[in-house]
């Protein structure tokens, strides 16, 4: 922002308007050296101050912003500002003087003086709260440091928003639709509050008076916006984007350059409407907006002559703070409010019936080795015995029931063969099918050998 | 949204009564978030089955973007939910509002409870648009009308000491009003904006930007553009009546307008 040249270019005119000279007294002009501190650092929080406000109103249209917050974002800048100090500033910027000069009436020779107040003020403060926000003068300032822009040169900024697409510089292409969507929408909103307003405002005359150009300026930038969408969707700007977003490192999406360059459009075409409606407006002559009743002497006139219950109760309903809410519930309303508590399953307590108890002895691995034990001894003696042979044998059976995991249990770990030698355990390369009752047994040969002590 | 998300976001709404998918001066809570996300992306025959639930319920779902209306932070979606004229639905309660005000020592009914919360909110109508000289069409102003409780307080003081006290009771037909707003003992006044501010405050027509500091809601100021014409404008007593009854609504009103 080029604040320099702008401030350069205004201070003389101020000395002028401050001068105290008498008429005719003699033409030089003495003071050659300014008051103040000569360092430039209330400037630099005005600046800093201002541009906090700025980006402010750009993000939060119009609202105000706490001093806490206008404080904190300049000591980031400067920790040497004191609290008092920035205040100061504050203080100086939302000053409103009466400015005095000229202007020429139609009809008249002489030129008539005038005085505004008010429009000095580059901030402005709410009422009772120390927050702060941008004045028109204040978003003024922004506006003539960057060489006077309003809704007028809105083309060219779309100009240059195209030129940005065709020269792929795609940072650029934000910089500029952030811009004019920032613009357009402090435009939208102050004609929206004008539209609101009683009486002629300021800012609705600055359109009424030069509707045609605004009208026409729109008209042609909503078209270069289409351009520049359909710019935007050639595929050699994608295949640019592609490699552009290679060699870069941002974090920009082209779904987002696109839609940033649809709300362009979008935006236009509000303002256009807003614009249109703000002819029909004109046109009629009349305004909607009605002056306020005084409403304390409604409140009085309440006093003398009552309400009507019926008409009370309307009142309270239709306007009052009402609770809503009664009948109707959230799934979430209830979320924790009642705990659940499970009570313990109620547990018989144990009895022992004598009966039932089974003897231990002829389970499991001794029950089978009861059975065949000796049958698988007396074969290991005389040679090697293979697991398919005990399985055709039939040794898997121990009475009714099928044994078959302690069959295979005795031949992985047959120490428990009531036998005196040692035993090998060799394992077959192969899978071995056997039919074993309804179905086919598939299983590894395991092949065990008694092997004398030595 | 499918139906259970629209029940979330009706009964969500209609505690809050206003709720945005951001916001640059408090922190928007992930339900509230989440609600307003849902009810922004919906479809287009879920929102508008959802406004017509809302419509036979008396109420309208207003949407606003940063373009639309001061102080809403850029990219944000706010949606509120407003009342229509005329329609006064039977679930619209006022036992709150009653019982708040009951807890104020010296009022001692429903009538009193009542009588107080529409003089009071007469005075903060004062406050917030004649005084300001603004239109109640204005709603773009809302986000300028800051005021605190003090100044509040003072301006229902002052009504009570220049226009309510110096009524003579004995020309009054219907004293009840009178006796009502000239029974409580001193210092209990302030206890009754107390009460007032707080159930404004929690139907979301007042929003607190400071301590002890409030200012217009953008739900108040949209019930008060949209239904002022249509609605309160025809309870207000007509200004013509007005001038032969009393003496001062209609010169004080062009008064005030032309001096500003």
């Amino acid at each position: 922002m080029e604040w320099i040249p702008l401030i350069a270019s205004t201070l003389r005119l101020v000395d002028l308007h401050d001068s105290d000279r008498a008429y005719g007294n003699p033409p030089n002009y003495t003071r050659e050296s300014r008051t103040g501190n000569s360092d430039g650092v209330y400037l630099d929080i005005a600046l800093h101050v201002v541009h906090r406000l700025k980006l402010l109103d750009q993000s939060a249209s119009q609202d105000y912003l706490p001093f806490t917050v206008i404080f904190n974002a300049i000591h980031e800048d400067r920790p040497d500002a004191a609290e008092v100090d920035v205040q100061y500033v504050l203080n100086v910027l939302r000053r409103p003087s009466e400015l005095f000069y000229l202007t020429s009436v139609a009809g008249h020779q002489a030129k008539v003086c005038h005085s505004e107040k008010r429009e000095t003020a580059l901030i402005e403060k709410t009422d009772y709260a120390d927050e702060y926000r941008l004045s028109a003068s204040g978003r003024m300032l922004l506006s003539l440091a960057n060489v006077a822009r309003d809704a007028t040169y809105l083309r060219g900024d779309a100009y240059n928003l195209l030129h940005a697409i065709e020269f792929y510089d795609f940072p650029k292409i934000l910089t500029f639709s952030d811009g004019i969507i920032s613009q357009l929408r402090n435009e939208i909103l102050e004609v929206r509050s004008a539209l609101e307003r009683v009486g002629r405002t300021e800012s609705i005359d600055k359109y009424l008076n030069r509707l045609d150009q605004y009208k026409q300026v729109i008209e042609e930038t909503i078209g270069i916006a289409q351009k520049a969408e359909a710019q935007l969707e050639k595929s050699e700007v994608l295949e640019a984007f592609e490699r552009w977003q290679e060699l870069a490192d941002l974090d920009i999406t082209f779904e987002h350059l696109r839609n940033q360059i649809n709300h362009v459009r979008q935006v236009l075409v509000i303002f256009n409407r807003l614009l249109s409606e703000l002819v029909s407006l004109a046109l009629q002559g009349a305004r909607s907006a009605v002056p306020p009743p005084s409403f304390v002497d409604v409140a009085a006139h309440f006093v003398r002559s009552p309400l009507k219950l019926g008409k009370e109760g309307f009142l309270l309903a239709q306007w009052g703070a009402l609770s809503l809410e009664t009948p109707f519930h959230s799934s979430l309303d209830g979320l924790g409010a009642v705990k659940l508590r499970t009570l313990a399953e109620s547990v018989p307590a144990m009895t022992f019936v004598d009966e039932t108890v089974e003897p231990i002895s002829v389970l499991g691995k001794a029950r089978f080795l009861e059975k065949h034990g000796h049958d698988i001894a007396s074969a290991l003696k005389v040679g090697p015995l293979r697991l398919s042979e005990a399985i055709e044998r039939g040794w898997f059976m121990v009475d009714e029931e099928m044994m078959l995991g302690d069959l295979v249990g005795i031949f992985v770990a047959p120490s428990s063969i009531p036998i005196e030698s040692s035993i090998l355990i060799g394992v077959s390369p192969t899978l071995d099918t056997k039919a074993a009752g309804d179905g086919e047994l598939l299983f590894t040969d395991i092949e065990i050998t008694a092997v004398e002590k030595t | 949204m499918n139906n259970s998300d629209m029940g979330r976001v009706h009964a969500y709404l209609l505690r809050h009564r206003f709720i945005e998918t951001k916001s640059g001066r408090r922190n928007v809570s992930r339900e509230e978030r989440e609600i307003a996300t849902l009810l922004r992306d919906a479809d287009f025959a879920m929102r508008r089955q959802f406004e017509e639930i809302l419509d036979g319920q008396g109420l309208q779902l207003v949407a606003f973007t940063s373009f639309d209306v001061k102080g809403i932070a850029s990219g944000a979606t706010v949606f509120m939910l407003a009342r229509k004229p005329d329609s006064a639905p039977p679930f619209w309660g006022t036992e709150r509002l009653v019982s708040r005000m009951l807890q104020v020592r010296g009022i001692n009914n429903d009538a009193e409870a009542k009588t107080w919360f529409t003089q009071l909110w007469f005075v903060l109508l004062d406050l917030l648009y004649t005084r300001k000289n603004r239109s109640p069409n204005a709603m773009q102003d809302w986000v300028d009308t800051t005021f605190t409780k003090e100044v509040f307080i003072d301006a229902v003081k002052d009504y009570l000491n220049d226009q309510v006290r110096k009524i003579d009771p004995g020309t009054l037909e219907v004293d009840q009003v009178y006796k009502t707003l000239t029974s409580l003992k001193t210092g209990a006044e302030a206890q009754v904006c107390n009460a007032f501010l707080e159930l404004m405050l929690d139907a979301g027509l007042i929003e607190e930007v400071n301590k002890d500091a409030y200012r217009q809601s953008l739900l108040f100021a949209y019930e008060m553009k949209t239904n002022f014409d249509r609605q309160l404008a025809h309870l207000l007593p007509s200004l013509d009546q007005l001038a032969a009854a009393t003496e001062i609504l209609v010169e004080r009103t062009e008064e005030e307008t032309e001096a500003k």
